[in-house]
């Protein structure tokens, strides 16, 4: 999927994967994101620290500085309000998808 | 473990990112980690060398000039819109300070700065001021939930505000002057403390706004630097405003009174006869019949409002009443064609339109 696609839904992709996944840095966030879609959501990844950053100030994540691997690593966490966000983005998501399928996945298409 | 190829692109990513320093240590910290591990899982993964895995974890997480303009990109938009928030606020408060200080009549003898110069200075610039800063806040307010905006979108909107704080400093100013200049006790002095302590929120606020107006410029300018999409045709300031329109409807629906007036609009907007008359015009096509079409508006609102506040006079007297309102109203009229003129290119109101599109039928 190209990265165009996912403009406009990569914020409520990354809280999902947060919320799935506990505290996660970002490379873990990626990954997850990369396993959860089967491969299909390859992003620059560079690109996702920026919405990452944004998401916290925000306030819909939380990150510190995490001691526990070798190295200092940055993890992130979703807030009470993050959880709200991803509910409505799900809702949003569900009416969407299912308008969507109803038009695209429900005609019968006739072969010439 | 030789770790040079990151290092490398670490200290190419530390000179093209643009943002205040903690942040750039922040993201540069987040970079290094990340791309560590990415090496690593690559290396054990493909079986590739090290050096290999390394420039395979830099390709997957992007150039360093692409990934530190989207961090310019996020500080750009939150800064224009902070900007826009500071100079809204504070055009707000010298337009209130304004009406005050010439409309209600014990203020007005009160003031230092409501007749001779500082009054004409202030005239012209609540109306710009207040205009512009309009402008640009229908525009962030339309791009409210962009997470990217274009250099060229950040330009309109701080261009527009700078030119409304630019108003409001040189008007404050010519206040402060009036309020030094004219010491001596006029109308009530309870209000003219009032005034003066008015002036003096309304500048500390100017000066708070330039403050967040040049950082938010700052930020522009090391965004602008790199290839920049161009506005979509037809993305001008009717779109801004019609996105504003929208939005006050959306906020108004349900509540009565406004609810009705609104819905009354809409119905006139979408009669046909309007539909007709507005494709006919095609304003987005030839800005200049919306800036003739905003000079006429405002000239008879000038000259109506005159007429207004003078009351109903003699019948002898009528022909000069109107004949003053008639000046008023022209040299309003005037007045917007002069500054549409000067600084509608510079606000991109009036731009060079190749391939501006005609109003759709829908709209």
């Amino acid at each position: 999927v190209r990265a165009e696609r996912l403009k406009g839904h990569l914020d409520g992709l990354l809280l999902a994967v947060v919320a799935s996944g506990g505290p996660l840095h970002g490379y873990a966030i990626i990954e997850e994101l990369r396993r959860l879609s089967g491969g299909a959501f390859s992003l620059p990844e560079g690109t996702v620290y920026p919405a990452l950053h944004r998401l916290e100030k925000q306030r819909l994540l939380t990150s510190r500085w995490s001691t526990d691997a070798p190295r200092r690593r940055r993890v992130y966490e979703l807030t009470d309000r993050g959880g709200q966000a991803l509910g409505l983005e799900r809702q949003a998501w569900s009416t969407f998808s299912g308008a969507m399928e109803a038009v695209l996945g429900g005609a019968s298409w006739t072969t010439v | 473990v030789d770790d040079r190829v990151i290092v490398s692109y670490l200290h190419e990513l530390r000179a093209e990112l643009r943002v205040p320093r903690r942040l750039r240590e922040r993201v540069l910290a987040e970079a290094d980690d990340h791309l560590r591990l990415a090496s690593v899982d690559r290396a054990a993964g493909e079986d590739a060398g090290s050096e290999a895995a390394q420039h395979a974890a830099i390709a997957a997480f992007g150039r360093a000039d692409v990934v530190a303009t989207r961090f310019g990109q996020e500080l750009a938009v939150g800064g224009a819109h902070r900007a826009t928030r500071a100079v809204s606020g504070v055009t707000v408060a010298f337009c209130i300070l304004f009406a005050l200080s010439t409309q209600v009549p014990a203020v007005r003898a009160a003031s230092p700065f409501a007749s001779g110069p500082y009054a004409a200075i202030g005239w012209f610039a609540v109306q710009i001021a207040f205009v512009c800063a309009a402008l640009s806040w229908a525009r962030s307010l339309r791009h409210r939930d962009d997470r990217v905006l274009s250099a060229d979108k950040l330009r309109w909107i701080l261009r527009g505000d700078a030119t409304a704080l630019g108003f409001v400093v040189v008007s404050v100013g010519a206040d402060l002057v009036a309020v030094l200049r004219r010491s001596d006790p006029v109308g009530a002095p309870g209000l003219r403390a009032v005034l003066v302590v008015g002036v003096g929120a309304v500048a500390v606020l100017a000066a708070f706004a330039v403050v967040v107006q040049a950082l938010a410029h700052g930020r522009l300018r090391a965004l602008a630097r790199v290839a920049d999409e161009a506005s979509s045709p037809g993305d001008d300031a009717l779109s801004d405003l019609a996105t504003l329109a929208r939005r006050l409807g959306q906020a108004a629906e349900g509540r009565p009174g406004v609810g009705a007036l609104v819905e009354a609009i809409v119905r006139t907007v979408r009669r046909p006869a309007v539909r007709r008359l507005a494709l006919h015009l095609n304003l987005r096509r030839h800005p200049w019949r919306l800036c003739l079409a905003v000079a006429l508006c405002a000239g008879v609102c000038m000259g109506l409002s005159h007429d207004a506040t003078a009351g109903l006079p003699p019948l002898a007297q009528l022909p000069g009443l109107a004949a003053v309102a008639a000046l008023l109203g022209s040299i309003e009229a005037l007045a917007v064609i002069v500054c549409f003129a000067l600084l509608g290119g510079f606000l991109g109101i009036r731009r060079p339109e190749p391939g501006f599109r005609q109003i759709p039928n829908d709209s």
